[in-house]
């Protein structure tokens, strides 16, 4: 007995051990954040073999990244939302072309940044990140360039600039942010001040993710019936809309499940998830332009419907599940 | 007792009994509404540190309240479109009364109290066409309405009076909708301004924005204890294009200053500003995001000091050199340099506004 006092003692003295946030650090944020970073490094090291843009090792690097992002883009708290590196990692979307005019200016020579790729985090978050390097790689008014040409030199330097910013968000999750996370409520925590807080913040970016599904995702490329906007798809440039989409859904599904691992807690989001991931996986329209078109259209919009519906029964369910609420305010504003 | 009776007959013949005050109500330092868990709606009074002090039901979804300058009287305004405002004693804990609106005329949230305190200015619309109305109503007269003036522009929300004078100061937001919804019907030709008029409805002051950012919707207002008007504004273009959503001006000044986070940062807003407050003596601004999850801090220059991520963070006042948060989850948090002081938890989401009772006194 006075053994197991003493053992009690050693242990550290958290306000209260939180099984739904040690499986979200332990079980989602930490192996994705290390597998975004290692996949950013990746695309670094393939830059630096090779810029040319349509090299299939260069290619596979990005696209191995864009892929690693869809995994982390839903820890709407902590590194990702400090120093606007979500914006510095993935800036979109981007309907006025901020992203074309940055990169223009910076290929014309204008900017002498190239000369001094190691300060390229100080460019617009436009022209960093993994949207800037897919319009080099991808985009025919772009991605004509050779070995010697400033292009090059720009994919280099954003693919270095992205390997950072991934290893300092790596770093931070594991270095400080877990443990922030796991001390919610300790009198030394600023960062969530009891204990609630920290599933509070799971929860609602979990909830943000997929309303930036239905609104950006689908909703720019469906404009309206009368204006469909298919140049805003994301990921139109290198044909990947679909795919994007469907890694983002397997996101939130790992993130819910790692919050209610209990499948009787949440039936009807469980069906949602594995409904949608079928309508998702059967599109067969990699970059959204069936948004033109009435039938395939159809499918699209349908498929924005679920996710919607899949964001109200979650918030039903996981609210009761985790004994948190979504507030009033981030969706119907005044 | 001869001397004590005597006093007591003086102090009636004088009309001067202690009428209650702001501290009968348990000294409230903010109001609040809010969704409580079984979903009915009320209103709070709020301490200086965070503690509930009254609760007095509301009967349907509210939005912001206009407190009284002295006497502990705070009139609740229902979300926009709406059906109702009610008066509430908040020394008791009643509704005292309810004002509803004239045909064809609805709520848009927000009020503010004359300098005098006898008049209770609303700000509402005509339904049909969205022409904003400041409507007057009379608070010795059993808050009988008793007139109103246009607001010089389309769907005004927020008004405040400037302290110390009769000038109200009126968002108005130029978003037109439909009667009775909240369906925006005027995107493409929207035109909103800040407007400065006197007590007798004429215009004062008015402020457009420039053409290429009309479709930012001047919302809310705080007022520094210097006088600066600070607004507020949301955006309804493409949410990546969006501008400085904080504006700061002095009646009198030929211009806003506007301002803004760096891009990226500012990006982190989402195009969206849901409440502003000055606070710590007027040096410093601040505007918060709920779509965003975050506040950013403005000094008296407009220049960016930081930001503070909070999920869901709505309300925003001011307490002294503190800056008092609230947020859908029910928490009041205090913060000093984006570090925080103190906070309270209740089972409840707050809704979009905490109300200073301070500024209404001046």
């Amino acid at each position: 007995m006075r053994i197991l006092a003493v053992v009690f003692l050693l242990m550290p003295l958290h306000a209260q051990a939180d099984g739904v946030i040690d499986r979200v650090v332990d079980e989602f944020a930490l192996p994705a954040v290390a597998a975004f970073a290692e996949r950013a490094e990746a695309l670094n090291e393939a830059a630096k073999s090779t810029c040319a843009a349509e090299h299939p090792a260069l290619r596979a690097a990005w696209n191995a990244a864009m892929d690693a992002w869809l995994g982390i883009q839903d820890l709407r708290f902590g590194p990702l939302e400090d120093a606007a590196r979500r914006q510095a990692i993935a800036y979109w979307p981007d309907t006025r072309g901020h992203r074309e005019r940055a990169l223009s200016r910076i290929l014309s020579g204008q900017d002498p940044i190239l000369t001094t790729p190691d300060r390229y985090n100080q460019e617009p978050v436009s022209a960093r990140g993994l949207y800037a390097i897919e319009t080099m790689l991808y985009d025919p008014d772009f991605n004509h360039y050779g070995p010697s040409d400033p292009g090059c030199l720009l994919v280099r330097a954003a693919s270095a600039d992205l390997a950072a910013i991934a290893a300092e968000v790596h770093n931070e999750w594991q270095n400080e942010f877990a443990d922030v996370m796991r001390t919610a409520g300790e009198p030394s925590n600023t960062r969530f001040l009891d204990s609630t807080e920290a599933r509070q913040a799971v929860f609602t970016a979990l909830l943000t993710s997929i309303q930036f599904d239905v609104l950006e995702r689908l909703g720019l490329p469906l404009g309206t019936f009368d204006k469909p906007r298919p140049l805003r798809a994301e990921s139109r440039l290198s044909g990947r809309s679909q795919r994007n989409l469907e890694l983002s859904l397997a996101g939130h599904d790992r993130l819910a499940r790692a919050l209610v691992p209990d499948a009787a807690a949440n039936v009807v989001t469980r069906e949602d998830f594995e409904r949608i991931g079928w309508m998702a996986a059967e599109l067969d329209d990699p970059d959204f332009s069936g948004v033109e078109n009435p039938i395939r259209r159809f499918r699209l919009e349908a498929l924005q419907s679920a996710f919607a519906l899949l964001r109200s029964e979650m918030n039903r369910e996981l609210s009761a599940a985790l004994g948190v609420t979504m507030g009033l305010n981030a969706l119907d504003g005044d | 007792m001869n001397a004590r009776r005597q006093f007591l007959a003086g102090l009636l013949a004088a009309g001067t009994l202690p009428r209650l005050g702001w501290a009968d109500a348990g000294s409230p330092a903010f109001v609040a509404a809010a969704q409580e868990p079984n979903g009915d709606y009320a209103l709070f009074g709020i301490t200086a540190t965070g503690q509930d002090c009254f609760r007095v039901p509301l009967p349907a979804r509210g939005h912001a309240a206009a407190a009284h300058p002295d006497a502990p009287e705070a009139v609740a305004f229902a979300r926009r479109p709406g059906i109702y405002a009610v008066v509430i004693d908040c020394a008791h804990g009643e509704i005292v009364t309810r004002l509803s609106t004239e045909t064809g005329r609805e709520f848009n949230g927000h009020g503010a109290f004359s300098l005098d305190g006898d008049t209770l200015f609303t700000s509402e619309v005509v339904a049909e066409t969205g022409e904003g109305r400041i409507g007057l109503w009379s608070r010795s007269a059993g808050y009988r309405r008793i007139g109103e003036f246009a607001s010089g522009g389309i769907g005004p929300h927020e008004i405040r009076r400037l302290p110390g004078s009769e000038i109200l100061v009126v968002a108005n937001g130029g978003i037109r909708t439909g009667p009775g919804d909240r369906e925006k019907l005027n995107l493409d030709t929207m035109a909103p301004n800040l407007t400065y008029l006197d007590r007798k409805g004429d215009i004062v002051q008015q402020l457009t924005l420039s053409p290429e950012v009309h479709q930012a919707s001047i919302r809310h207002l705080a007022i520094s204890a210097t006088r600066r008007v600070a607004f507020a504004m949301q955006w309804e273009g493409q949410v990546d294009d969006a501008p400085a959503l904080l504006g700061l001006h002095r009646l009198g000044e030929p211009a806003a200053a506007l301002a803004l986070a760096p891009q990226e940062i500012h990006a982190g807003l989402k195009g969206y500003a849901g409440s502003v407050a000055a606070f710590d003596s007027g040096t410093k601004f601040a505007i918060s995001s709920p779509k965003g999850g975050r506040v950013h801090v403005f000094d008296a220059n407009g220049r960016f000091i930081s930001e503070i991520n909070r999920p869901d963070v709505c309300g925003l006042a001011s307490e002294g050199a503190l800056l008092v948060m609230t947020d859908g989850f029910g928490t009041v948090l205090a913060s000093s340099d984006g570090q925080p002081v103190w906070h309270q938890r209740s089972a409840r989401a707050w809704d979009n506004h905490l109300v200073t009772l301070e500024s209404a006194i001046a």
